[in-house]
């Protein structure tokens, strides 16, 4: 069992996310903080809910390059709408974000476009359409009302709203992937799509499943980052796409498809913010100071060690 | 018995370089470092020479990188070069601390602003660039491993191809022509900004290769398809913004080209 | 006579304008074994993607238990009761037995969730009934192959169908698992389920089958009782000519080889070993003679081949090839040295799909049509244009992909492609299966030219014939190990089936 766990390289994530804290919290004062971790939990729920989509969709062999700019339309489709309250500016958010998801599907199961261009072509289209929207600015929400609320607002001073609206997109990616044959169908067209249609498996709602799933996550992280940032922002999410990917991989998901893990994805996503969260700390310590610049050279380092690791750990097992 | 092929999930055995806009950064920053430099200032002629093979061979070294991760450790393309793609630019910036660098120096801005017969040198060099790849792609023996490489990974290793040679050469040549565009850009501008060059540019690339016809699925490569799509989504660009239509509405044009050009040639595939 | 379960007729199929199937009929009564053979082309395959809802007929009717349907897609095919396992084993190997088994008919909790015990169960029960003892928890790519052949009959079976079709079945399976296989076919039979059998083994069809449909270029040409036929008969009837036009040249174009005497020795392998599959294998092989290698499937055969050809490292015993002092530790080095290794896995390890058919075929010389790292593409297009003819390659033109060639012109482009390096040394690892009739016999007719050049052939073979008629001689493995060589002439089927099974010469 343990032996699996290795060789997936689940049970690696989770035991350097645990060196990692445990690091932490004995070298910095603060780091075991409510203020640290209800900053960290905030900040990271979009990338947790971006990591959380791309695995999904990664799962079926396919990718979503175009999480990024959508989550920045998302966020300037939200601001533009908070002052008509939470209530509507949520909703349409993740409405942008499955409208995105729904053309993706449409290109990938309609037009039988490879998924690396349809979501390609999504990516630059969602771009557009936020510069378009918000005009090349930022857009401000409104502060009067309670749009805001899910951004900033915490449970017990501890865990933010937005943690917790991640947590249960986690739940729902879980229990479908492990608990339903739609996440069956999921990993069978990862593993084998020909198999799957052979098969009979209903691929093509598993597809569009995935890229609405990825999409709507991708729309959510948009108004989190519209409501915890006060802004709208059509420039945001550069690079988003990348990042998810390298959690997904970090959590041991193939990049091929038919394996991978939700949970381990989530303890990828952790893994990349808490890096982040200890160069700030050591940053603080004023021992040595680490330029801003310098974090995406620690980050690809770390990319690299664990692409090592991983390289190392999956290496086929002969059959027996 | 055939059945049925050609599901677009099948993993493509091609490769994919997502670094090239972080080798363009890296390339460019170095490039005014080094003919900035005192040394340089006191021997121009080689202070230039060394500012244009310095950083070409740093780029190089960065496709060395990525061929070995992913010719002798196996790494996934897309995952290997995501690694220079998040931490190149980094690298830049560190390099130039941050800071735009601007600078007057005439000799190398003519790789960006000078002119040949008329025609700006870049073009000149884009040009050239563009014909011997493609003689190489199709008279030579390294392009046609390059083809059997990209078409059937396996086959080509039973039949003697030196695979791994000639993956680690492949991603060698597109860093060190990354290289070279990202010094032009710095030509042209007579200033070096690492957070901004070659920014989104791996993008740019794989949208001209597709539009331009290369099988996405690796196998079959027209250069001149490639520099055909770059030429047309350039002007499309420039065209569509002198014409009053803004740099948003290029984009989502840009995309619904891609799509269409995907989508031909899926048509004509089948 | 019972009414048909299925009964197709007059079915017409083009694809772009070229028709694939003019007049395809086929009967299959409830509880009988159908077979249905043709060479390749005739329209076997086109047929069955008919049935199994993956293509859409142009014309003609399809009854299945008595009423007209039209299957669109395998869904629909599959809730009918038709359950198909295809040659390329079409599961998924990184999932588990259970789910393999269970996929797309889950049982569900009243919540709609996957009721996992419930599949369990079932998985437990059809694996239980085929005798299968296996943990089903495992994923299924960590079962050989014969396993995951079993577990996709398990999952046809756990669906209930009326009518599996099963596509060269036994094509991976060793002597003891195609037995299992048709015990569970029997029994399925037995169970009142049809089977509809498609094989290029001759034997197979005559030891399960009941019934018989031929098919050639795109037509039905007979449908027979299997009791009523002998085996020339079939033979005749899939190549369109009488029995005793074949009777008189033999079965095999390597028949009536004479050994070239006294040839120099060109490859020496003693005690050779790479792993599990590959314990200890000599073997001495001479200019101008051909040597089989016989054994069961997963007896080291292929192990065998990869090894001398530099594939796998060894890990015991010395390969030495005349004149070459290096040890062989690449395929590279191997086709330096003189030794051509033509792959019995021709998709995989054969054609560059998108690659024309002169790219394919000068793969392997390339280096020596190249100066100072240019092709000499004068000289390319002259030798492909000689091999085009000398081998009789149908393509339309040597620039046209190998992907659009049929199975045997793209085995023949291969063939070029080594026989193009001039080998002293040619490995070929079951070079004429999956090719029809015609192409095989060509195939061997240029194999057999070569050896009287004064080539050494390596021949892997399932086929007996192949073998018998066509070696010199025959070394037999067992368990990755070579336990005899039997000797031309004087080798019969018994003898060496013999040696196959007991390691001891009759």
């Amino acid at each position: 069992m343990i032996g699996t766990l290795l060789r997936q390289g689940h049970l690696a994530v989770w035991v350097a996310l645990a060196v990692l804290i445990l690091f932490g919290t004995l070298r910095y004062d603060n780091f075991a903080s409510a203020y640290n971790l209800s900053s960290f939990l905030g900040y990271n729920s979009m990338f947790i809910l971006i990591s959380v989509g791309m695995c999904l969709v990664i799962m079926t062999g396919g990718i979503d390059l175009s999480v990024g700019t959508v989550a920045a339309l998302a966020s300037v489709v939200a601001a533009m709408l908070s002052p008509l309250g939470l209530a509507v500016a949520l909703p349409a958010g993740m409405a942008a974000g499955l409208a995105a998801g729904a053309l993706n599907a449409a290109m990938i199961t309609g037009l039988r476009l490879p998924p690396f261009m349809a979501t390609l072509a999504t990516m630059l289209a969602a771009k557009g359409a936020a510069l378009w929207l918000a005009d090349n600015r930022t857009v401000p929400v409104d502060w009067t009302s309670d749009f805001t609320a899910l951004g900033m607002n915490k449970v017990a001073d501890l865990l933010p709203w937005t943690i917790l609206v991640a947590l249960v997109a986690v739940v729902i990616a879980w229990v479908v992937v492990d608990r339903t044959p739609l996440g069956r169908t999921i990993l069978a067209i990862g593993g084998n799509a020909e198999a799957a249609h052979l098969m009979g498996l209903k691929t093509r709602r598993a597809e569009v499943f995935v890229y609405l799933f990825s999409g709507a996550c991708a729309g959510l992280a948009g108004v989190f980052l519209a409501s915890g940032y006060g802004a709208g922002q059509p420039l945001e999410g550069a690079g988003w796409e990348l990042a998810a990917i390298a959690a997904v991989v970090v959590g041991g998901t193939l990049l091929t498809g038919g394996m991978g893990s939700v949970t381990a994805t989530v303890a990828g996503a952790l893994l990349f913010g808490l890096v982040f969260n200890l160069l700030n700390f050591e940053n603080g310590r004023g021992t040595i100071s680490l330029s801003a610049n310098w974090q995406s050279v620690i980050r690809g380092a770390f990319l690299l060690i664990v692409i090592l690791l991983q390289a190392r750990l999956a290496r086929p097992v002969p059959k027996t | 018995m055939r059945w049925p092929q050609g599901h677009p999930h099948d993993p493509p055995p091609g490769g994919i370089d997502l670094s090239v806009g972080s080798v363009m950064a890296v390339a460019g920053a170095l490039a005014p470092i080094i003919f900035l430099s005192d040394w340089a200032t006191a021997n121009p002629g080689l202070g230039l020479a060394a500012s244009i093979a310095v950083p070409l061979l740093v780029a190089a070294l960065c496709g060395l990188f990525n061929g070995v991760l992913i010719a002798l450790l196996g790494v996934q393309p897309i995952i290997a070069t995501l690694i220079f793609f998040i931490s190149g630019r980094g690298i830049a910036q560190v390099l130039t601390n941050g800071n735009l660098q601007t600078f007057t120096n005439p000799d190398f801005t003519w790789l960006g602003t000078g002119r040949l017969l008329g025609l700006p040198v870049q073009g000149w060099i884009a040009l050239a660039l563009t014909i011997t790849i493609a003689l190489v792609v199709r008279r030579s023996l390294y392009g046609r491993y390059l083809l059997s490489v990209g078409g059937n990974e396996r086959a080509a290793t039973l039949a003697g191809v030196p695979v791994a040679r000639v993956k680690i050469t492949t991603y060698v040549i597109a860093a060190t022509l990354a290289g070279l565009a990202g010094m032009i850009v710095v030509a042209q501008n007579s200033a070096s900004d690492a957070a901004r060059i070659g920014q989104l540019m791996e993008l740019d690339a794989i949208a001209a290769a597709v539009v331009g016809g290369a099988a996405l699925s690796g196998g079959r490569a027209p250069i001149f398809g490639a520099l055909l799509g770059a030429v047309f989504i350039q002007l499309m660009g420039y065209t569509l913004i002198a014409n009053g239509i803004s740099d948003e509405m290029t984009l989502i044009v840009t995309a619904a080209i891609i799509v269409l050009a995907v989508w031909l040639q899926r048509g004509a595939r089948a | 006579m019972p009414d048909a379960l299925l009964q197709m007729t007059g079915i017409t199929k083009s694809f772009g304008g070229v028709p694939a199937l003019a007049d395809g009929t086929l009967s299959i009564l409830p509880g009988e074994v159908h077979a249905i053979v043709g060479q390749n082309g005739a329209g076997k395959s086109t047929l069955i993607t008919i049935l199994t809802g993956v293509y859409r007929r142009d014309g003609g009717t399809v009854r299945w238990q008595g009423r007209e349907v039209d299957l669109r897609s395998p869904r629909e095919a599959q809730a009918a009761g038709i359950a198909t396992i295809y040659q390329e084993l079409t599961l998924v190997p990184q999932r588990t037995v259970i789910e393999n088994i269970v996929l797309g008919y889950e049982p569900k909790t009243r919540l709609g969730m996957t009721d996992w015990r419930a599949a369990e169960a079932r998985t437990r029960a059809v694996l239980g009934r085929f005798g299968i003892d296996i943990d089903p928890h495992r994923p299924l790519g960590s079962y050989p192959t014969a396993i995951q052949q079993l577990v996709a009959i398990g999952r046809a079976a756990a669906m209930e169908a009326k009518l599996l079709i099963m596509d060269e079945p036994t094509s991976s399976l060793d002597e003891r698992e195609v037995q299992v296989l048709f015990g569970v076919i029997r029994q399925l039979k037995a169970q009142g389920t049809s089977i509809l059998y498609v094989s290029h083994f001759l034997d197979e069809i005559f030891e399960l089958c009941d019934g018989v449909t031929t098919l050639r270029d795109g037509r039905t040409v007979g449908a027979a009782r299997i009791a009523d036929l002998s085996r020339l008969d079939l033979i005749a009837a899939m190549l369109g000519r009488s029995a005793e036009d074949i009777r008189s040249v033999g079965m095999t174009e390597l028949s009536g080889q004479s050994r070239a005497e006294g040839g120099a020795v060109v490859l020496e392998a003693s005690g050779i070993a790479t792993g599990r599959r590959l314990r200890k294998l000599d073997l001495t092989l001479r200019a101008g003679e051909i040597v089989g290698l016989a054994g069961l499937l997963g007896s080291g055969r292929t192990e065998a081949a990869r090894a001398i050809f530099g594939m796998d490292r060894l890990t015991a015993g010395t390969v030495r090839l005349a004149d070459q002092p290096a040890a062989i530790t690449s395929p590279r080095a191997a086709i330096a040295a003189g030794m051509a290794f033509l792959s019995e896995d021709r998709k995989t390890e054969g054609i560059i799909p998108d690659l024309s058919v002169c790219e394919n075929l000068t793969l392997a010389l390339l280096p020596r049509l190249a100066r100072m790292g240019i092709v000499d593409q004068k000289r390319e297009r002259r030798i492909v244009e000689g091999f085009i003819a000398a081998l009789g390659i149908k393509a339309a033109h040597m620039d046209q992909p190998i992907r659009q060639l049929s199975g045997g012109n793209q085995q023949k482009v291969l063939l070029g492609r080594w026989l193009a390096i001039e080998p002293r040394l040619l490995i070929l690892d079951e070079p004429t299966r999956g090719v029809d009739v015609g192409a095989k016999r060509e195939i061997q007719a240029i194999i057999k030219a070569k050896v009287k050049e004064g080539c050494a052939v390596l021949l892997i073979s399932s086929e007996f014939e192949e073998l018998i008629e066509g070696a010199h001689d025959i070394v037999v493995m067992q368990e990755g190990r070579s336990v005899t060589r039997l000797s031309n002439p004087g080798v019969t089927e018994d003898r060496l089936i013999h040696a196959m099974a007991a390691g001891a010469p009759a």
